[in-house]
Protein backbone atom coordinates (compact mmCIF):
# COMPACT_ATOMS: atom_id res chain seq x y z
CA UNK A 1 0.00 0.00 0.00
CA UNK A 2 1.31 3.76 -0.01
CA UNK A 3 4.13 4.78 2.34
CA UNK A 4 1.99 8.05 3.06
CA UNK A 5 -0.48 7.59 5.67
CA UNK A 6 -4.07 7.73 4.21
CA UNK A 7 -2.78 7.03 0.82
CA UNK A 8 -2.04 11.32 1.43
CA UNK A 9 -0.58 11.29 -2.48
CA UNK A 10 -3.88 10.75 -3.83
CA UNK A 11 -5.21 12.95 -1.86
CA UNK A 12 -3.13 15.96 -3.01
CA UNK A 13 -3.66 15.10 -5.57
CA UNK A 14 -7.18 15.28 -5.85
CA UNK A 15 -7.05 18.74 -3.76
CA UNK A 16 -5.08 20.26 -6.15
CA UNK A 17 -5.94 18.99 -9.39
CA UNK A 18 -8.56 21.16 -11.64
CA UNK A 19 -12.13 20.90 -10.43
CA UNK A 20 -15.71 20.69 -12.72
CA UNK A 21 -15.38 24.78 -11.86
CA UNK A 22 -12.17 25.63 -13.24
CA UNK A 23 -11.66 27.82 -16.40
CA UNK A 24 -10.27 26.52 -19.35
CA UNK A 25 -6.49 27.68 -20.41
CA UNK A 26 -8.35 30.47 -23.26
CA UNK A 27 -10.61 31.88 -20.45
CA UNK A 28 -7.68 31.80 -18.40
CA UNK A 29 -5.59 33.84 -20.45
CA UNK A 30 -7.66 37.19 -19.68
CA UNK A 31 -6.36 36.50 -16.30
CA UNK A 32 -3.22 36.79 -17.27
CA UNK A 33 -2.66 40.19 -17.75
CA UNK A 34 -5.06 41.66 -15.17
CA UNK A 35 -4.92 39.06 -12.41
CA UNK A 36 -7.80 37.39 -10.57
CA UNK A 37 -10.93 39.70 -10.13
CA UNK A 38 -12.30 39.61 -6.40
CA UNK A 39 -15.16 37.19 -5.93
CA UNK A 40 -14.02 35.16 -8.92
CA UNK A 41 -13.60 31.49 -8.92
CA UNK A 42 -10.17 31.99 -9.86
CA UNK A 43 -9.05 34.22 -6.65
CA UNK A 44 -10.02 31.29 -4.77
CA UNK A 45 -8.53 28.01 -6.73
CA UNK A 46 -5.19 26.90 -6.03
CA UNK A 47 -5.27 24.88 -9.73
CA UNK A 48 -6.54 28.32 -12.04
CA UNK A 49 -3.79 30.37 -10.05
CA UNK A 50 -1.22 27.89 -10.49
CA UNK A 51 -2.34 27.53 -14.30
CA UNK A 52 -2.63 31.63 -14.67
CA UNK A 53 1.31 31.60 -13.24
CA UNK A 54 2.25 29.11 -15.74
CA UNK A 55 0.91 30.50 -18.67
CA UNK A 56 2.73 33.64 -17.60
CA UNK A 57 5.98 32.01 -17.47
CA UNK A 58 5.50 30.58 -21.19
CA UNK A 59 4.26 33.87 -22.73
CA UNK A 60 6.06 36.92 -20.80
CA UNK A 61 9.42 35.34 -19.18
CA UNK A 62 12.75 36.37 -21.00
CA UNK A 63 15.36 34.08 -20.60
CA UNK A 64 18.03 34.72 -17.19
CA UNK A 65 21.79 35.49 -18.44
CA UNK A 66 22.63 32.11 -17.91
CA UNK A 67 19.64 30.58 -19.92
CA UNK A 68 20.25 32.74 -23.27
CA UNK A 69 23.15 31.21 -24.48
CA UNK A 70 21.33 27.26 -24.62
CA UNK A 71 17.96 29.39 -25.45
CA UNK A 72 19.36 31.15 -28.84
CA UNK A 73 21.16 27.19 -29.67
CA UNK A 74 18.19 25.32 -29.13
CA UNK A 75 15.89 28.37 -31.59
CA UNK A 76 18.61 27.69 -34.11
CA UNK A 77 19.11 23.96 -33.75
CA UNK A 78 15.11 24.26 -34.28
CA UNK A 79 15.61 26.53 -37.44
CA UNK A 80 18.24 24.07 -38.53
CA UNK A 81 16.05 20.46 -38.03
CA UNK A 82 12.96 22.78 -39.86
CA UNK A 83 12.73 21.60 -43.68
CA UNK A 84 10.30 24.54 -44.61
CA UNK A 85 8.97 23.73 -48.05
CA UNK A 86 5.65 21.69 -47.83
CA UNK A 87 6.52 21.61 -43.46
CA UNK A 88 2.78 19.94 -43.48
CA UNK A 89 3.89 16.48 -45.25
CA UNK A 90 7.88 17.21 -44.35
CA UNK A 91 8.96 18.91 -41.59
CA UNK A 92 11.69 17.54 -38.85
CA UNK A 93 11.33 13.78 -40.74
CA UNK A 94 15.21 14.23 -42.25
CA UNK A 95 16.63 15.04 -38.53
CA UNK A 96 14.00 12.60 -36.92
CA UNK A 97 14.52 9.49 -38.98
CA UNK A 98 18.19 9.61 -40.71
CA UNK A 99 17.70 5.61 -40.99
CA UNK A 100 14.75 5.94 -42.98
CA UNK A 101 17.35 7.84 -45.83
CA UNK A 102 19.59 4.51 -45.77
CA UNK A 103 16.77 2.08 -45.63
CA UNK A 104 15.13 4.11 -48.92
CA UNK A 105 18.42 4.74 -50.84
CA UNK A 106 18.55 0.39 -50.34
CA UNK A 107 14.64 0.49 -51.47
CA UNK A 108 15.30 2.54 -54.44
CA UNK A 109 18.91 0.40 -55.28
CA UNK A 110 16.74 -2.82 -55.16
CA UNK A 111 14.19 -0.77 -57.44
CA UNK A 112 16.45 0.18 -60.14
CA UNK A 113 18.01 -3.13 -60.06
CA UNK A 114 14.60 -5.22 -60.34
CA UNK A 115 13.12 -2.16 -62.96
CA UNK A 116 16.01 -2.73 -65.11
CA UNK A 117 15.93 -6.92 -65.12
CA UNK A 118 11.76 -6.46 -66.14
CA UNK A 119 12.65 -3.79 -68.78
CA UNK A 120 15.60 -5.91 -70.34
CA UNK A 121 12.91 -8.96 -70.29
CA UNK A 122 9.89 -7.09 -71.33
CA UNK A 123 11.47 -4.35 -74.40
CA UNK A 124 8.51 -3.65 -76.88
CA UNK A 125 8.62 -1.56 -79.76
CA UNK A 126 8.61 2.04 -79.31
CA UNK A 127 5.16 4.05 -79.35
CA UNK A 128 3.48 7.42 -79.95
CA UNK A 129 1.99 9.18 -77.40
CA UNK A 130 -2.27 8.66 -77.24
CA UNK A 131 -2.25 12.22 -78.12
CA UNK A 132 0.22 12.28 -81.22
CA UNK A 133 -1.24 14.30 -84.13
CA UNK A 134 0.54 14.05 -87.80
CA UNK A 135 2.93 16.54 -87.72
CA UNK A 136 4.00 16.74 -84.49
CA UNK A 137 7.49 16.68 -83.36
CA UNK A 138 8.14 13.64 -81.37
CA UNK A 139 11.59 14.52 -79.29
CA UNK A 140 12.47 11.37 -76.86
CA UNK A 141 16.21 13.08 -75.61
CA UNK A 142 16.70 16.27 -77.92
CA UNK A 143 15.42 18.78 -74.52
CA UNK A 144 18.43 18.82 -72.08
CA UNK A 145 18.30 20.27 -69.27
CA UNK A 146 21.96 21.55 -67.87
CA UNK A 147 22.09 23.70 -65.09
CA UNK A 148 21.59 24.16 -62.13
CA UNK A 149 23.31 20.15 -61.68
CA UNK A 150 25.50 19.01 -59.29
CA UNK A 151 26.63 20.76 -56.09
CA UNK A 152 26.18 24.39 -54.87
CA UNK A 153 26.86 26.16 -51.92
CA UNK A 154 24.06 28.82 -52.01
CA UNK A 155 20.88 28.26 -54.14
CA UNK A 156 21.01 28.95 -58.10
CA UNK A 157 20.12 31.87 -59.43
CA UNK A 158 18.77 30.41 -62.69
CA UNK A 159 17.62 27.16 -64.49
CA UNK A 160 18.97 26.69 -68.31
CA UNK A 161 18.44 24.40 -70.97
CA UNK A 162 18.98 23.43 -74.68
CA UNK A 163 16.58 24.42 -77.23
CA UNK A 164 14.20 22.03 -78.44
CA UNK A 165 13.60 21.87 -82.23
CA UNK A 166 9.66 23.70 -82.29
CA UNK A 167 9.36 24.53 -79.39
CA UNK A 168 7.08 28.15 -78.26
CA UNK A 169 7.44 27.92 -75.19
CA UNK A 170 8.63 25.87 -71.74
CA UNK A 171 7.37 24.52 -68.43
CA UNK A 172 10.15 24.51 -65.23
CA UNK A 173 9.40 22.11 -62.32
CA UNK A 174 11.65 21.97 -59.09
CA UNK A 175 10.54 19.10 -57.57
CA UNK A 176 11.85 17.56 -54.53
CA UNK A 177 14.01 13.93 -54.58
CA UNK A 178 10.13 12.75 -53.53
CA UNK A 179 9.31 14.22 -57.18
CA UNK A 180 6.30 16.20 -55.26
CA UNK A 181 6.63 19.49 -57.20
CA UNK A 182 7.71 22.61 -55.00
CA UNK A 183 7.14 25.03 -57.81
CA UNK A 184 7.21 25.49 -61.74
CA UNK A 185 6.97 28.58 -64.32
CA UNK A 186 7.06 29.21 -67.48
CA UNK A 187 9.06 30.89 -70.06
CA UNK A 188 10.09 31.30 -74.08
CA UNK A 189 13.64 31.14 -73.68
CA UNK A 190 15.96 28.80 -72.40
CA UNK A 191 16.66 29.80 -68.98
CA UNK A 192 14.81 31.34 -65.69
CA UNK A 193 15.85 32.71 -62.75
CA UNK A 194 15.02 31.44 -59.49
CA UNK A 195 12.85 33.71 -57.47
CA UNK A 196 14.95 35.04 -54.62
CA UNK A 197 12.42 34.21 -51.74
CA UNK A 198 11.94 30.45 -53.38
CA UNK A 199 15.72 30.26 -53.22
CA UNK A 200 15.62 31.30 -49.31
CA UNK A 201 12.93 28.06 -49.05
CA UNK A 202 15.99 25.71 -50.51
CA UNK A 203 17.40 24.13 -47.29
CA UNK A 204 20.94 23.93 -46.72
CA UNK A 205 22.06 20.07 -47.02
CA UNK A 206 19.45 19.03 -49.07
CA UNK A 207 18.78 17.93 -53.13
CA UNK A 208 16.34 19.14 -55.42
CA UNK A 209 15.19 17.63 -58.49
CA UNK A 210 14.02 19.68 -61.72
CA UNK A 211 12.89 19.24 -65.17
CA UNK A 212 11.93 21.18 -68.15
CA UNK A 213 8.92 20.78 -70.69
CA UNK A 214 8.45 21.76 -74.39
CA UNK A 215 5.57 22.84 -75.75
CA UNK A 216 4.56 23.66 -79.43
CA UNK A 217 2.94 26.97 -81.01
CA UNK A 218 -0.58 25.07 -80.46
CA UNK A 219 -0.08 23.86 -77.20
CA UNK A 220 0.81 20.74 -77.43
CA UNK A 221 3.83 18.94 -75.49
CA UNK A 222 6.45 17.80 -77.50
CA UNK A 223 9.28 16.69 -74.86
CA UNK A 224 10.84 15.95 -71.64
CA UNK A 225 14.66 17.18 -70.53
CA UNK A 226 16.05 14.55 -68.49
CA UNK A 227 16.09 14.56 -64.29
CA UNK A 228 18.45 17.06 -63.21
CA UNK A 229 19.67 17.17 -59.72
CA UNK A 230 21.66 19.31 -57.85
CA UNK A 231 22.43 20.01 -54.62
CA UNK A 232 22.89 22.58 -51.50
CA UNK A 233 25.55 22.11 -49.47
CA UNK A 234 24.75 21.84 -45.53
CA UNK A 235 27.22 24.41 -44.49
CA UNK A 236 25.58 26.65 -46.68
CA UNK A 237 24.78 30.55 -45.90
CA UNK A 238 22.11 31.06 -47.98
CA UNK A 239 19.25 31.90 -45.64
CA UNK B 1 4.70 39.66 -43.20
CA UNK B 2 6.22 41.14 -39.68
CA UNK B 3 3.10 43.57 -39.63
CA UNK B 4 0.58 40.71 -39.36
CA UNK B 5 -0.48 39.62 -36.31
CA UNK B 6 -0.10 35.67 -35.43
CA UNK B 7 -3.93 34.79 -36.15
CA UNK B 8 -3.77 36.76 -39.61
CA UNK B 9 -1.02 34.87 -40.29
CA UNK B 10 -2.39 31.37 -39.65
CA UNK B 11 -5.40 32.43 -42.30
CA UNK B 12 -2.70 33.78 -44.76
CA UNK B 13 -1.38 30.33 -44.43
CA UNK B 14 -4.94 28.31 -44.79
CA UNK B 15 -5.87 30.38 -48.02
CA UNK B 16 -2.58 29.34 -49.68
CA UNK B 17 -1.54 26.48 -47.62
CA UNK B 18 0.53 24.17 -49.64
CA UNK B 19 2.25 26.98 -51.68
CA UNK B 20 5.40 28.16 -51.66
CA UNK B 21 4.22 31.23 -50.55
CA UNK B 22 1.79 29.95 -47.69
CA UNK B 23 4.50 28.04 -46.40
CA UNK B 24 6.48 31.24 -45.67
CA UNK B 25 3.52 32.35 -43.68
CA UNK B 26 3.46 29.67 -41.90
CA UNK B 27 7.23 29.76 -40.85
CA UNK B 28 7.28 33.22 -39.89
CA UNK B 29 4.50 31.84 -37.49
CA UNK B 30 6.52 29.13 -36.41
CA UNK B 31 9.79 31.16 -35.91
CA UNK B 32 8.22 34.06 -33.93
CA UNK B 33 7.67 31.60 -30.79
CA UNK B 34 10.90 29.22 -31.49
CA UNK B 35 12.71 31.18 -28.19
CA UNK B 36 9.74 30.79 -26.07
CA UNK B 37 9.05 27.27 -26.29
CA UNK B 38 12.78 26.71 -26.51
CA UNK B 39 12.91 28.47 -23.05
CA UNK B 40 9.78 26.62 -21.10
CA UNK B 41 11.45 23.19 -22.47
CA UNK B 42 15.08 24.06 -21.39
CA UNK B 43 13.64 24.95 -18.05
CA UNK B 44 11.91 22.04 -17.93
CA UNK B 45 14.62 19.51 -18.84
CA UNK B 46 17.60 21.31 -17.60
CA UNK B 47 19.73 19.98 -20.75
CA UNK B 48 19.50 22.14 -24.40
CA UNK B 49 19.71 18.88 -26.60
CA UNK B 50 16.89 17.21 -24.54
CA UNK B 51 15.13 20.66 -25.06
CA UNK B 52 15.67 21.00 -28.67
CA UNK B 53 13.68 17.40 -29.11
CA UNK B 54 11.05 18.20 -26.96
CA UNK B 55 10.79 21.42 -28.43
CA UNK B 56 10.48 19.60 -31.64
CA UNK B 57 8.22 17.19 -30.95
CA UNK B 58 5.64 20.35 -29.97
CA UNK B 59 5.86 22.08 -33.09
CA UNK B 60 5.67 19.20 -35.35
CA UNK B 61 2.69 18.91 -33.01
CA UNK B 62 1.69 22.11 -33.65
CA UNK B 63 1.71 21.55 -37.91
CA UNK B 64 -0.39 18.62 -37.20
CA UNK B 65 -2.74 20.33 -35.68
CA UNK B 66 -3.24 23.43 -36.94
CA UNK B 67 -6.17 22.56 -38.43
CA UNK B 68 -8.08 22.43 -35.22
CA UNK B 69 -7.20 26.05 -34.29
CA UNK B 70 -10.32 27.59 -34.65
CA UNK B 71 -8.90 31.26 -34.40
CA UNK B 72 -11.63 32.44 -31.60
CA UNK B 73 -8.75 32.28 -29.21
CA UNK B 74 -5.16 33.62 -29.41
CA UNK B 75 -2.71 31.58 -31.45
CA UNK B 76 -0.53 32.04 -28.47
CA UNK B 77 -2.87 30.44 -26.22
CA UNK B 78 -3.19 27.42 -28.31
CA UNK B 79 0.35 26.87 -28.93
CA UNK B 80 0.81 27.22 -24.93
CA UNK B 81 -1.94 24.39 -24.27
CA UNK B 82 -0.09 22.16 -26.67
CA UNK B 83 3.05 22.76 -25.47
CA UNK B 84 2.30 22.47 -21.71
CA UNK B 85 0.15 19.63 -22.46
CA UNK B 86 2.90 17.95 -24.22
CA UNK B 87 5.68 19.00 -22.18
CA UNK B 88 3.99 17.85 -18.96
CA UNK B 89 2.45 13.90 -20.52
CA UNK B 90 6.80 13.89 -21.43
CA UNK B 91 7.88 14.51 -18.24
CA UNK B 92 5.04 12.44 -16.61
CA UNK B 93 5.93 9.82 -18.57
CA UNK B 94 9.74 9.78 -17.70
CA UNK B 95 9.65 10.65 -14.05
CA UNK B 96 8.78 8.27 -11.21
CA UNK B 97 5.78 8.97 -8.96
CA UNK B 98 5.99 12.36 -6.80
CA UNK B 99 8.17 12.40 -3.99
CA UNK B 100 7.61 11.67 -0.51
CA UNK B 101 9.01 14.70 0.86
CA UNK B 102 8.82 16.66 4.08
CA UNK B 103 6.23 15.70 6.98
CA UNK B 104 3.10 13.41 6.16
CA UNK B 105 -0.21 15.14 6.31
CA UNK B 106 -2.12 13.91 9.27
CA UNK B 107 -5.76 13.35 8.38
CA UNK B 108 -5.89 10.55 10.99
CA UNK B 109 -8.27 8.31 9.08
CA UNK B 110 -7.44 4.23 8.48
CA UNK B 111 -5.32 3.35 5.69
CA UNK B 112 -5.29 0.62 3.14
CA UNK B 113 -9.39 0.42 3.26
CA UNK B 114 -10.90 0.15 0.14
CA UNK B 115 -13.92 0.16 -1.18
CA UNK B 116 -16.15 3.67 -0.89
CA UNK B 117 -16.20 3.86 2.51
CA UNK B 118 -12.02 4.66 1.72
CA UNK B 119 -13.05 6.89 -1.25
CA UNK B 120 -15.80 9.13 0.17
CA UNK B 121 -12.78 9.72 2.96
CA UNK B 122 -10.46 10.47 0.50
CA UNK B 123 -12.84 12.70 -0.80
CA UNK B 124 -13.40 14.32 2.30
CA UNK B 125 -9.94 14.80 3.46
CA UNK B 126 -9.18 16.59 -0.54
CA UNK B 127 -12.24 18.48 -0.40
CA UNK B 128 -11.16 19.84 3.21
CA UNK B 129 -7.61 20.57 1.84
CA UNK B 130 -9.37 22.67 -0.99
CA UNK B 131 -10.93 24.90 1.58
CA UNK B 132 -7.94 25.29 3.28
CA UNK B 133 -6.22 26.88 0.36
CA UNK B 134 -9.08 28.44 -0.56
CA UNK B 135 -8.65 30.07 3.25
CA UNK B 136 -5.24 31.14 2.11
CA UNK B 137 -3.59 28.29 3.80
CA UNK B 138 -0.37 28.59 1.82
CA UNK B 139 1.17 31.57 -0.41
CA UNK B 140 1.47 31.78 -3.72
CA UNK B 141 4.30 29.47 -4.73
CA UNK B 142 3.97 27.05 -2.16
CA UNK B 143 0.45 26.12 -4.23
CA UNK B 144 2.67 26.70 -7.32
CA UNK B 145 4.77 23.74 -6.58
CA UNK B 146 2.14 21.63 -4.68
CA UNK B 147 -0.15 21.67 -7.73
CA UNK B 148 2.63 21.34 -10.18
CA UNK B 149 4.13 18.02 -8.49
CA UNK B 150 1.11 16.42 -7.14
CA UNK B 151 -1.50 17.22 -10.16
CA UNK B 152 0.62 17.70 -12.71
CA UNK B 153 2.99 14.91 -11.25
CA UNK B 154 6.22 16.95 -12.58
CA UNK B 155 9.79 15.94 -10.76
CA UNK B 156 11.12 18.78 -8.39
CA UNK B 157 13.82 19.75 -10.41
CA UNK B 158 11.79 20.29 -13.27
CA UNK B 159 9.99 22.61 -11.04
CA UNK B 160 12.87 24.38 -9.59
CA UNK B 161 13.58 25.44 -13.17
CA UNK B 162 10.43 26.14 -14.57
CA UNK B 163 9.82 28.69 -11.64
CA UNK B 164 13.46 30.14 -11.21
CA UNK B 165 13.61 29.42 -7.48
CA UNK B 166 16.80 30.14 -6.54
CA UNK B 167 16.61 28.84 -2.86
CA UNK B 168 19.30 25.93 -2.03
CA UNK B 169 16.79 23.00 -1.92
CA UNK B 170 14.33 24.47 -4.33
CA UNK B 171 10.64 23.18 -4.98
CA UNK B 172 11.35 20.77 -2.46
CA UNK B 173 11.73 23.48 0.38
CA UNK B 174 8.33 24.62 -0.57
CA UNK B 175 6.78 20.95 -0.40
CA UNK B 176 7.28 20.80 3.23
CA UNK B 177 6.98 24.25 3.99
CA UNK B 178 3.39 23.56 2.60
CA UNK B 179 3.19 20.50 4.15
CA UNK B 180 3.70 21.57 7.56
CA UNK B 181 1.20 24.36 7.30
CA UNK B 182 -1.51 21.89 6.04
CA UNK B 183 -0.47 19.91 8.83
CA UNK B 184 -1.00 22.56 11.40
CA UNK B 185 -4.47 23.68 9.79
CA UNK B 186 -5.91 20.04 9.69
CA UNK B 187 -4.80 19.80 13.51
CA UNK B 188 -6.21 23.04 14.35
CA UNK B 189 -9.32 21.94 12.65
CA UNK B 190 -9.70 18.80 14.77
CA UNK B 191 -9.27 21.06 17.54
CA UNK B 192 -12.17 23.04 16.39
CA UNK B 193 -14.35 20.22 14.71
CA UNK B 194 -16.81 21.61 12.29
CA UNK B 195 -15.64 24.89 11.30
CA UNK B 196 -15.18 24.30 7.43
CA UNK B 197 -18.35 21.81 7.47
CA UNK B 198 -16.63 19.37 5.51
CA UNK B 199 -18.05 15.20 5.42
CA UNK B 200 -14.77 14.46 6.49
CA UNK B 201 -14.71 16.16 9.60
CA UNK B 202 -18.31 14.50 10.33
Amino acid sequence: MSDFPLDERSILKQAFSATPGCLSLEHLRSYVETGPTPGSHVETCPHCQAEIRLMREFLQSEPSSEESLPVQWIAAELKRREQPIAPRKRFLLGSWLPDLRAISLLAASLLVTLGGAFYLQHQKDPRLPRDYRAGDDIMRSGLVATMPAGEFVHAPAEFTWEAAPGAARYVVHLMEVDHNEIWNTESTLTRVKMPPPLGATLAPGRSFLWQVDAFNGAGRKIGSSNLQKFHISANSAVR
Amino acid sequence: MEQLTDEELVRAYRERGGSPKGDAWLNELIQRYHSRVALWCFRLTGDREAAADLAQEVFLKVFRNLDSFRGDAKFSTWLYSITRNHCFNELKSRSTRPENTGDPILFDLPDGAEGIHSSLEREGASHLLRELLAASALDATETQVMTMHFAEELPLDAITRLLKLNNASGAKAYIVSAKRKLNRAVQRLKIRPGRFGTSWER
